[in-house]
């Protein structure tokens, strides 16, 4: 099954281990990683996606391709509340707003917006992976990430009615390999 | 060829088009001479690397094997435009740089969703 996850962490150091091990599980054939992050939300609310050391100054803050995928994970209750893409995820209101359209906008049927809640929430201080997966069965994923303290949520890709609405920054933001995270 | 071995050739590509891609995203904040450098060999790389899917995909099952065409063909394309991007400079070369780097991710996408498709056809209980 493809899904989209996002793993949260207390902090970045944990949600780096989380990312090595995501990327190990696939090496083990466990899962199959398309593409992963790291993200953290700071202590005045802002989001960062983290890059790669040799990346500084090239990719920067949260845009709206990675907002809608934290979006299409929060949920539209989340949305609604203000409990998540505008205020948990702290991009702003102007852009938490965009975000909050694009994420309403790449959900499949009205009945299964009415009923979709992940409960994903990233709270000041803490970190998360973001990835995008193929595993057939949960466990690896699940087992592997709580044994860091890990928290993992889920959004099947078949929900996501249109990813291209994720943006050019998803592909920018969202590492096809394993790499070491920093934050600018 | 075995189907063991046909996996492991499968996830070896993959894991070099993933090298083949942390090079071209590193060539991303380089000068004009060392990207054109990068170009060079990155060329000749995913042509490499194409021209090694090609062969593979026919040992695919049929889910498998679209997407390493798919890959094949972006690798292909990707190949192309580094040579090409090789008479560009100054923001020409970069606009042509990030084409290379868009067409080299997507061979991976594919390639990683055959690796996907090929996992799950071993982890499925055989009907025979």
């Amino acid at each position: 099954m493809d899904n989209y996850i996002a793993v949260v962490f207390p902090n970045d150091a944990k949600a780096y281990e989380g990312l090595h091990a995501l990327w190990a599980l696939d090496g083990k054939g466990d899962a199959t990683v398309h593409a992963a992050a790291v993200i953290h939300r700071d202590q005045f609310g802002k989001i960062d996606v983290a890059t790669k050391d040799t990346d500084i100054g090239v990719r920067t803050a949260v845009g709206v391709g990675v907002g809608a995928l934290l979006g299409a994970l929060a949920g539209p209750a989340g949305i609604a509340t203000g409990a998540t893409i505008g205020a948990a995820a702290g991009v702003g209101a102007a852009t938490g707003g965009v975000i909050g359209l694009t994420a309403d906008a790449v959900k499949s049927g009205e009945q299964e917006e009415a009923s979709f809640e992940t409960g994903f929430v990233l709270n000041k201080g803490q970190a998360a992976v973001l990835a995008e997966v193929s595993e057939d069965w949960r466990t690896p994923v699940d087992t592997t990430m709580s044994g860091l303290g890990g928290r993992v949520f889920r959004r099947a890709k078949s929900d996501v009615r249109d990813n291209a609405l994720f943006g050019s920054d998803y592909d920018y933001y969202m590492y096809p390999y394993d790499y070491d995270p920093y934050f600018a | 060829m075995s189907q063991a071995s046909v996996k492991d050739a499968l996830e070896q590509a993959r894991e070099h088009a993933q090298a083949l891609q942390a090079k071209i995203d590193a060539n991303q904040a380089k000068d004009d001479v060392k990207i054109h450098a990068e170009l060079e060999k990155v060329s000749a790389q995913a042509q490499k690397l194409a021209a090694g899917l090609k062969v593979l995909a026919e040992n695919q099952r049929a889910d498998a094997k679209l997407h390493v065409q798919k890959a094949q063909a972006s690798l292909e394309d990707a190949a192309k435009r580094a040579k090409d991007a090789l008479g560009s400079a100054g923001a020409d070369l970069k606009t042509k740089n990030q084409a290379v780097i868009a067409r080299a991710r997507e061979g991976l996408t594919h390639l990683s969703q055959a690796v996907a498709a090929s996992r799950a056809a071993a982890a499925k209980p055989s009907t025979n």
